[in-house]
């Protein structure tokens, strides 16, 4: 088992600073790891809803960084124990993200692939629900708004 | 007494500081007040902030808590309104 690697970065996410944090990486082999789950989120340049759809020219990402960190870390942890997770890689970006860039990433490494998809999935809903980071879209007419779901 | 919170994203930017105080009165033996009391307080003291208390969670020292939870006067609370990440 690979310590789970958990951090906020202020710039944009390259997967391939990441890929050697998870075991069977090739650079890292393994003879228990059967499958290697990346998921890459990407910022989109435009914003649809029911009234209208808008071209997003900056996407900022805002943190209370210290609580992030113990919230992506307790998420990481549960994820370890419920899908038997042999490595984690949970990274989210912070600062600008240009549309287009790469926002978030999960990676899992585990014996089988069911539960690292299963994993993936889960990771991001509590992500999405718990892990204190919000995001600010500037439009194309230079409004802004602070997303907060409902 | 008073409890100072830290502001976060569409709060921060609608109250435009950083962190405010509520102030209330001490009828407690603690001397402290509950989350759910300190987001009333922040709807009636802060209405332009009402709407997005409704919606947020405290978080003390880091941690969310449920509304029945006592706040110790000293401790960091922090308004998280809905998250975004991802």
């Amino acid at each position: 088992m690979n310590e789970p690697f958990v951090a906020l970065v202020e710039e944009p996410l390259r997967v391939e600073d990441y890929l050697t944090r998870l075991p069977g990486d090739s650079a890292v082999p393994s003879n228990t790891i059967g499958a290697v789950q990346w998921f890459l989120g990407i910022t989109r340049g435009r914003t649809e809803d029911e009234r209208q759809i808008q071209k997003t020219t900056d996407l900022w990402y805002e943190a209370h960084a210290t609580m992030a960190i113990k919230e992506m870390n307790r998420l990481a942890s549960d994820a370890v124990s419920r899908f038997e997770l042999q490595g984690i890689v949970l990274v989210h970006a912070i600062g600008v993200v240009p549309p287009g860039q790469t926002s978030v990433i999960v990676g899992v490494a585990g014996r089988h692939r069911t539960p690292m998809l299963d994993a993936t999935a889960w990771i991001m809903e509590n992500l999405k629900r718990d892990v204190p980071i919000w995001k600010r879209e500037t439009f194309h007419d230079g409004s802004q708004d602070w997303i907060h779901p409902q | 007494m008073h409890i100072d919170i830290e502001l976060f994203a569409g709060p921060r930017a609608v109250a435009g500081v950083d962190c405010i105080r509520v102030e209330f009165d001490a009828t407690s033996e603690s001397g402290s007040c509950d989350a759910g009391e300190v987001k009333r307080l922040i709807a009636d003291q802060y209405p332009e902030l009402a709407t997005y208390a409704a919606q947020s969670r405290l978080a003390i020292d880091e941690a969310y808590v449920t509304d029945d939870h006592v706040i110790d006067l000293g401790q960091r609370v922090a308004l998280i309104p809905p998250v975004s990440g991802g």
